[in-house]
């Protein structure tokens, strides 16, 4: 070898030399907002738009009924003794009265 | 890989959120990229500071959108995040909807944290919102707490503040802090990255350049952090 390559007569602080970031970045996975456990997660934020306040009662509609004092009584000691709600045991005795007449 | 969509989230208000989000968007626009500001907080400073941007005299144009509804945050963020070279989320100071949606949509979390007692205290919520995302996501999302408003003598408050980060899986700690200095909120307040101001303040852009280099490497600097000669000095 007759040549002799150039000698890099920079001073080492002149020379540029790229800093990386020093952040770590995985490949971006994409996410699916409309999963519903993400969804859930998202809502349950203090400013979500989870429902707050009594759930939904069901799909029944519901009916206002008039019925005397002493009958409310009735049902109500009778709703106390087998631990259900006085709704429960109006609907029941409905069923078992319907059930007879058909 | 270089982060694209960069949320920049503190369950603890006050740390500096918005400064920050600000100084990262505005710096990277001055670097040459396409960056979008993503305002997701419902007191819209971001908004309003990018507002009043367009009645100072800077050249470098950078979009604004504010979405206080963290679904529309998380499906636009989705669906324009590849038509810029940046996003940058801010959102508000607690935990919300529009900072867990960012959460899911974001390469890179900033967490801005002060040097003070009530920011340690917010490292553990914030830890504890992380490994719920963490789980949904099954991918930890890369979060870096930087000191914001720092004390610039190095104070054993700086020193307290980042052993808090000790041991946090989820949470590490970049050593690139912003010290307390009034070029960030004066910038920030007019909408300007701290290299734009008239009067330069060659520490704070050291400081800023420190961050964004950590980021997103040497090409994201914001100029030279020497101040200008005066006209007529040697």
């Amino acid at each position: 070898m007759t040549i002799a390559p150039m000698p890099n007569l920079k001073p080492v602080s002149h020379q540029t030399v790229k800093a990386k970031p020093r952040v770590e970045i995985p490949e971006r996975k994409t996410v699916n907002l409309n999963d519903p456990a993400i969804k859930n997660f998202i809502d349950k934020a203090p400013d979500g738009s989870r429902r707050r306040g009594r759930p939904a009662t069901g799909r029944m509609p519901v009916i206002t009924l008039q019925l005397p004092e002493e009958i409310i009584e009735r049902l109500d000691s009778v709703s106390k003794s087998i631990g259900q709600s006085r709704a429960v045991l109006i609907r029941s005795f409905i069923v078992d009265g319907l059930s007879r007449r058909s | 890989m270089e982060p694209r969509v960069i949320v920049v989230a503190n369950t603890k208000g006050g740390v500096g959120k918005t400064t920050v989000a600000l100084q990262i968007a505005i710096g990277q626009a001055i670097a040459g990229k396409d960056v979008w500001y993503v305002d997701g907080d419902r007191q819209q400073t971001g908004l309003g500071a990018l507002t009043l941007r367009e009645s100072q005299k800077v050249k470098t144009k950078l979009s604004c959108a504010a979405y206080p509804n963290a679904t529309l945050l998380g499906k636009q963020v989705q669906l324009q995040a590849d038509k810029y070279d940046l996003v940058v989320i801010d959102v508000g100071g607690y935990d919300n909807a529009a900072m867990r949606t960012a959460l899911f949509v974001s390469d890179l979390l900033i967490m801005p944290f002060q040097p003070r007692s009530f920011d340690t205290w917010a490292i553990s919520p914030m830890t504890q919102l992380l490994e719920e995302v963490a789980v949904q996501r099954r991918q930890k999302i890369p979060a870096y707490a930087i000191l914001n408003c720092a004390d610039p003598a190095n104070s054993s408050d700086n020193r307290d503040a980042v052993q808090a980060l000790d041991g946090n899986e989820y949470i590490q700690y970049l050593d690139t802090p912003l010290c307390r200095r009034k070029a960030f909120a004066t910038a920030s307040g007019f909408g300007l990255c701290v290299s734009e101001l008239q009067v330069k303040d060659p520490k704070a852009m050291s400081e800023l350049n420190a961050l964004l280099t950590a980021i997103f490497g040497d090409d994201a600097q914001i100029g030279s952090n020497k101040p200008r000669k005066r006209r007529g000095t040697k």
